[in-house]
């Protein structure tokens, strides 16, 4: 029991790089901004007023109590400020914000002001809403109350005060464990269904027309290569809040549920998803699987500083 | 440990204490009436804490399409294969299909999707919407020759403002 806690102790003592934190802001942000302009020529049929579901209707079937579009409309409405105007208000002030974000300025209130119209959006848009948005509100969540801004950013230039090493450590270890819970989840109910065992759940979900991006037929010919994939799926996932953490798999596992995401988005089309749950990955474990891959500290450049400063150049002065 | 510390890992405890809980689906097997129950499903709607993750999982059901056809008042009829311009469209409109699988959300939905439609098509007066469910062997049943096939599930007919005229 002590080992344990000793262990748990280390695990929120030992320090965490502050570019991890820095590297998940801009990919977040970046992501979202990438995912605006996918989405854009789209825009106004997932949340325009008369769009697919019409808002009366999306909001009648709402199940959470967070404020929709027709809820900042009706709010508007004194400023005589039509329904649609009010989406291409939401939208810039979801566009500045997420800018503001990536640059790092002032990101707590860029954070806030992104997590906030994600919110509104998708509150509207939660018939048309998948995997994707829901991480996207968890990351944008974390832009907003974690130091995120305390690294690559203006703000980080500005500010005379640092932030305290504990507190980019526990930010860090956040996201992780919410990490590390999801893929257990994950590896739970999917190993509670049959289709997972005997392979059928790639055969069916790569033969499902929207998902049919590869011609997999043969696979009913050599059923071993989906079953052995649903197995990976199963171990890669169940054991990943050991694995990741563990010094002789951490390398291995990182690579394969990047790998599993990178299968997602292109076989199964959800490339969006995909990248999203790569990045994630990328910025909650990166530094943790590979020392300084987010410091830039290239071998070769620390090898010249080194013979640089073994001259002692710096410290004689000509003709001493 | 200083206070501060202490506050800041107990609420980071408490957030990570929800994740695990409501990723055992704690909201169907909980009592959704308790004020506190509720009170943690707001907190978790804005923190994102309250989700459930099954992707996939247990296992994979019928993948359900929706089709339209709308007839013009000269008594034409064109088929409709309802695209979007976006990469992630055919994902989105898939996720509203899925959702027309439920028998209460049957109605209203389809009735949501048809004057979407007729807003495109100003000069219906007349519009069907059909779901239709593909129907994936497994491999077994595949290596005897057994394919993929399309079958039919429901349609709904409407007319311009809406109004159900009939179903099936």
């Amino acid at each position: 029991m002590k080992k344990i806690y000793s262990r748990i102790k280390q695990l929120f003592s030992k320090q965490e790089a502050a570019e991890t934190l820095g590297f998940f802001r801009i990919a977040i942000s970046g992501f979202a901004l990438i995912q605006l302009f996918v989405l854009l020529p789209d825009w106004m049929a997932f949340y325009g007023p008369k769009g697919l579901l019409p808002w009366e209707i999306s909001d009648a079937l709402s199940t959470t109590q967070t404020p929709s579009l027709l809820f900042i409309s009706n709010l508007l409405q004194p400023l005589h400020i039509t329904p649609e105007a009010t989406v291409y208000i939401i939208t810039t002030a979801y566009l500045i914000s997420l800018i503001g974000l990536l640059i790092g300025f002032k990101t707590r209130l860029m954070g806030a002001l992104a997590w906030l119209m994600h919110i509104v959006l998708n509150t509207t848009g939660h018939f048309t809403a998948y995997g994707v948005e829901t991480f996207l509100h968890i990351a944008l969540f974390y832009c907003t109350i974690l130091p995120v801004g305390c690294c690559w950013s203006i703000d980080a230039r500005n500010k005379t005060h640092k932030i305290p090493g504990y507190l980019i450590t526990l930010s860090v270890r956040i996201i992780q464990l919410h990490l590390c819970i999801m893929y257990l989840a994950c590896g739970i109910e999917k190993s509670m269904g049959a289709q997972w065992w005997n392979g059928e759940a790639i055969w069916i979900a790569m033969q499902q027309d929207q998902f049919h991006n590869v011609n997999i037929d043969w696979m009913a010919s050599v059923p071993i290569v989906p079953k052995l994939l649903c197995w990976s799926t199963l171990v890669v996932e169940s054991f990943y809040v050991v694995a990741i953490f563990w010094g002789k798999t951490k390398k291995i596992w990182l690579i394969s549920i990047i790998s599993m995401h990178a299968f997602i988005g292109i076989f199964l089309g959800l490339q969006l998803f995909g990248g999203l749950m790569m990045l994630l990955n990328l910025a909650a474990f990166g530094n943790h699987c590979f020392p300084n891959l987010f410091t830039f500290n290239f071998p070769r450049l620390r090898i010249a500083t080194q013979r640089f400063k073994k001259t002692e150049v710096l410290k004689t002065s000509i003709g001493s | 440990m200083p206070l501060k510390h202490k506050i800041y890992f107990t609420l980071a405890a408490l957030h990570l204490a929800m994740i695990a809980l409501f990723s055992t689906h704690f909201a169907d097997w909980s009592n959704r009436d308790n004020t506190a129950v509720k009170a943690l499903s707001i907190a978790g709607n804005y923190t994102g804490s309250n989700n459930i993750f099954s992707f996939f999982a247990p296992g994979l059901s019928d993948q359900p399409y929706v089709v339209y056809t709308v007839k013009y008042k000269n008594g034409t009829e064109k088929f409709i294969d309802l695209k979007g311009t976006s990469p992630d469209f055919t994902n989105r409109i898939n996720n509203i299909y899925g959702y027309l699988t439920l028998p209460e959300a049957r109605s209203v939905l389809s009735a949501s999707l048809a004057q979407s439609l007729l807003q495109r098509y100003p000069d219906a007066e007349k519009i069907r919407v059909a779901m239709v469910i593909q129907q994936i062997p497994d491999m077994d049943a595949y290596r005897n020759g057994e394919r993929n096939h399309w079958e039919f599930w429901f349609h709904r007919d409407f007319g311009v403002d809406t109004t159900l005229l009939t179903q099936r």
